[in-house]
């Protein structure tokens, strides 16, 4: 079996800040707003270019205050630029603030690359839209299928056959 | 003060992956009681409880962990350096075969590996074991023997062990044996 580079571990983490940052990108309308209704809303979110690049869906939107919003059941998939998914974040409930674009709840967080590599789950979260930060509260585990410590270069010496 | 190698003794011990191309690659998992995930810097924390496992190549678990990522040639993150903090203990599995020549470390062994601090530093592809006044020296323990420094430093793209401002190694007599006869090949010309 062909060997995972050691790097694909650092791109699916970053991946999971970047999918954050593909929530609630900088100049984007946030999707609970308008959209979001008793029944549930999905809100897809395309470049400009119109390529699809997420899609957010939630059970319900319940307004707390002008701003802030809490959203049931969310999940959010995003997609690479072949329309292929590449990851799935979801969580029971989260708050969303319109105009802060931060999201955060004390419930779980579980995200996963599409293509099973690579998977965070935490319980209690906070997404800063501001600055860039994801902080999960307790109970952090990842998955991921490389070597962690495994070099990009491979040793002087290759082993023996 | 002069460094000291130890290329014969030590030399596989973090050459992690050999042989390991044939074989699935196991699921690795990470845990902690805390994290965070710096978007903007590249910067992963991770504290509380760390433990990181690789089945079959490295089991670590430390008080804190710190993840600096940099950007390789093709544009793709890759982690530049990882810290692991407090109470850093390594158990790292040999690969069932490799190219050096073994005395302490066997291949497929247990290396046990403890220290205050332990850095991989993915540029020059390196792992540095550091104590501290609380917790000792850094110490590397296996089946047949142990050693300790102040600075462990493995060399990992050269498969060579680097031990700085001094050592000091214990070993079982027996290891030894076998040995009596056996010359280095002659270098290429």
């Amino acid at each position: 079996m062909k060997r995972v580079s050691t790097v694909q571990l650092a791109t699916a983490l970053a991946s999971v800040a970047l999918v954050m940052a593909l929530v609630f990108p900088a100049g984007a309308q946030a999707p609970a707003g308008p959209a979001a209704g008793p029944s549930g809303f999905s809100f897809p979110y395309k470049d400009k270019a119109g390529v699809l690049k997420a899609r957010f869906t939630g059970a319900s939107s319940t307004p707390k205050s002008p701003t802030l919003h809490l959203v049931r059941q969310f999940r959010v998939e995003t997609f690479r630029g072949d329309g292929t998914p590449e990851l799935v974040g979801e969580a029971p409930e989260c708050l969303l603030d319109l105009s802060t674009k931060d999201v955060s709840s004390a419930g779980m967080l579980a995200m996963r690359q599409s293509d099973g590599q690579f998977a965070v789950r935490g319980e209690g979260f906070a997404w800063s839209h501001e600055s860039g930060r994801l902080v999960l509260s307790n109970k952090v585990h990842v998955t991921f299928r490389a070597d962690p410590f495994a070099s990009a270069a491979k040793p002087a010496n290759p082993p023996r056959p | 003060m002069k460094p000291t190698l130890l290329p014969l003794l030590i030399a596989p011990l973090l050459v992690v992956a050999a042989g390991a191309e044939d074989l699935p690659l196991p699921e690795g998992s990470l845990d902690a009681a805390h994290g965070i995930i710096e978007q903007k810097n590249g910067n992963w924390h991770f504290w509380g409880d760390v433990h990181l496992v690789y089945p079959g190549v490295l089991d670590l678990t430390c008080d804190d962990m710190q993840v600096a990522q940099a950007t390789d040639a093709n544009g793709k993150p890759r982690p530049d350096r990882i810290i692991a903090t407090t109470n850093v203990v390594m158990a790292i599995v040999m690969p069932p075969t490799t190219n050096s020549v073994t005395l302490a470390v066997k291949p497929g062994g247990l290396a046990h590996a403890t220290a205050f601090q332990a850095v991989f530093n993915g540029t020059d592809n390196t792992v540095t074991l550091t104590g501290s006044a609380a917790t000792g020296l850094p110490k590397v323990v296996t089946a047949d023997g142990a050693f300790s420094g102040p600075l462990l430093t493995f060399d990992r793209a050269r498969g060579r062990f680097v031990a700085t401002n001094g050592f000091h190694m214990t070993f079982k007599a027996e290891m030894l044996k076998g040995l009596s006869g056996k010359t280095n090949a002659p270098s290429a010309k």
